[in-house]
């Protein structure tokens, strides 16, 4: 038996725990998906109409609405399945089980996290279709096979970034009695910030300079643009370098946390 | 009377559990702030590029803001944590326990816990949307403000109507959260104002689907001349989707098979 033969069968089994509630899915690709894109589509639209314009910012209509399609879903494919996956065995008293397992906690943890990402980026395919059915397909936007696999690439790179800044708030959960309104703030930020609510490009010119030099673009839009064709192999190689340079960083301060919170934890529970 | 007695009881009972979390308590406070930020930067940035949003300027819409603000802080304070619970307490049988008691069980069920935490939240809206009006240029009337606030209380109801419509599917789905993900994403319609809506969309989102009626309807009030039509469409409404919430609630308590059902 490999070292590693674990990974693939964590990997499976969380594929087959995702498959089993089949609706929690469907529904997030209806409601999230659908209901935000509509919502997208009313409010741009009467902007546009009232502007009389083509574009804006470098987005055309329709450009507008195939971001905002795929913001919710690579927002599933790098955020992993829930959030609280850290925090809920700290407080239940069940980390003990992983400490005593001869395999690294996070890299357990990581595995199951990829396995949804993996699951939901078949979301991505079957948005792509829909879109294609219901709009004209962007003259803005050059997405191609290669575009596609960059994007989704990528968003599994922003995944494990995310994954590292998410892992740490949870890990307050050593300290404090409840870490959920905590992680909320980080996802609000990154919503923000990494340009899920509105493109980067409609943000003061100064503000969006200054963000591709924070993590926040990095957990949203730059693996959307890469997607979207919109990144030249030079500017996605230079992005791609800042996005493992945070990722190198984070990563060492979870180590961090992680050795300090262990310290804490008693085991029991709270 | 019986009923707000108990309501009082479940307060003290949730501000004295409340404090036990102080963190958590300071916590919930910094997410509240940071949500309002990110709302009000959002449209500050959409107004970056277009004088006017669905025909209204940055002021009027800086008050729609605070208005939904305003509604999420209530639903927050009042229905939010309890309709968390809602779908995990009918997956465990835990619903058992409301049950049994002697009183309306959708009323224990909504409003037993009070988040104590949000109410400071409340206030924090109550203030943003304070700077909102004052900020407009024009000048309200005591009877606007007045039909506004109301307004804006009815829309609370009606937001936790339709959120409890959204959940109540669990009955059935047996779903880790029923319909929740799809409310979550259809409520952003509150979110938006109604004028972005037009044709068959505005008669959804006035209708079937009426959360244009929570925030956007109440704040249109200040802007324009009062109308007996728009004012019993969205009593209307409420009432009827109540009616609606109180016999499907009873209707799916019938298929509820307690324990590990």
């Amino acid at each position: 038996m490999s070292k590693f033969s674990w990974v693939g069968q964590v990997f499976s089994l969380e594929i087959r725990k995702h498959l089993s509630y089949r609706v929690d899915f469907w529904s997030y690709f209806l409601g999230a998906v659908g209901a935000q894109l509509a919502i997208a589509y009313f409010l741009w639209k009467s902007i546009f109409d009232f502007l009389q314009v083509e574009k804006m910012q470098g987005y055309s209509f329709s450009g507008l609405m195939l971001y905002y399609l795929l913001v919710p879903l690579l927002n599933q494919v790098i955020r992993g399945a829930k959030l609280g996956y850290i925090s809920e065995e700290i407080y239940q008293g069940s980390l003990t089980r992983y400490l005593i397992y001869p395999v690294n906690f996070f890299a357990y943890k990581y595995t199951a996290h990829a396995a949804f990402s993996f699951y939901s980026s078949l979301q991505i395919l079957c948005g792509l279709g829909i879109f294609a059915l219901f709009f004209p397909w962007p003259a803005d936007m050059s997405i191609s096979f290669i575009s596609v696999l960059g994007g989704i690439f990528t968003a599994f790179l922003s995944g494990y970034l995310f994954f590292a800044i998410s892992a740490i708030f949870e890990m307050v959960a050593f300290w404090a009695d409840n870490v959920w309104s905590l992680v909320l703030m980080v996802y609000y930020t990154i919503n923000l910030l990494g340009g899920g609510y509105i493109p980067l490009s409609f943000f003061p010119p100064t503000l969006e300079k200054a963000l591709y030099w924070s993590p926040f673009p990095y957990l949203l839009s730059f693996p959307l643009k890469t997607l979207l064709g919109q990144e030249s192999l030079f500017s996605w190689l230079q992005g791609l370098g800042v996005l493992i340079f945070w990722a190198f960083v984070f990563t060492g301060l979870l180590s961090i946390v992680w050795q300090r919170g262990t310290r804490q934890y008693t085991g029991v529970g709270i | 009377m019986r009923y707000l007695r108990l309501y009082l009881y479940f307060l003290r009972f949730s501000i004295s559990r409340a404090l036990e979390f102080r963190i958590d308590f300071f916590f919930r406070i910094l997410m509240d702030f940071l949500y309002y930020s990110v709302n009000i930067a959002l449209y500050k940035i959409l107004f970056l590029h277009t004088p006017t949003l669905a025909g209204w300027t940055e002021a009027q819409a800086m008050v729609f803001v605070g208005a939904y603000l305003f509604v999420d802080a209530l639903n927050m304070t009042i229905f939010s944590n309890n309709l968390w619970w809602f779908p995990i307490f009918v997956n465990r049988g835990d619903l058992d326990y409301y049950l049994v008691r002697p009183i309306s069980s959708l009323f224990f069920l909504s409003l037993r816990d009070f988040a104590a935490n949000s109410f400071v939240n409340l206030l924090m809206a109550l203030a943003i949307l304070s700077w909102a009006l004052s900020q407009y240029p024009g000048t309200f009337t005591l009877s606007q403000l007045f039909l506004f606030f109301l307004l804006l209380l009815n829309g609370t109801f009606l937001y936790y109507i339709l959120h409890m419509l959204f959940l109540i599917p669990v009955f059935w789905t047996h779903s880790t959260r029923g319909f929740d993900r799809i409310f979550h994403g259809v409520s952003q319609i509150m979110e938006r104002p109604d004028g972005i809506f037009v044709g068959w969309s505005r008669k959804i989102v006035t209708t079937l689907l009426p959360f244009a009626l929570i925030a956007s309807f109440p704040t249109r009030s200040l802007f324009e001349a009062f109308s007996w039509d728009i004012l019993i469409h969205i009593f209307f409404i409420t009432t009827l989707f109540f009616m609606i919430l109180l016999f499907l609630w009873g209707f799916a308590l019938r298929f509820y098979s307690s324990a590990s059902s």
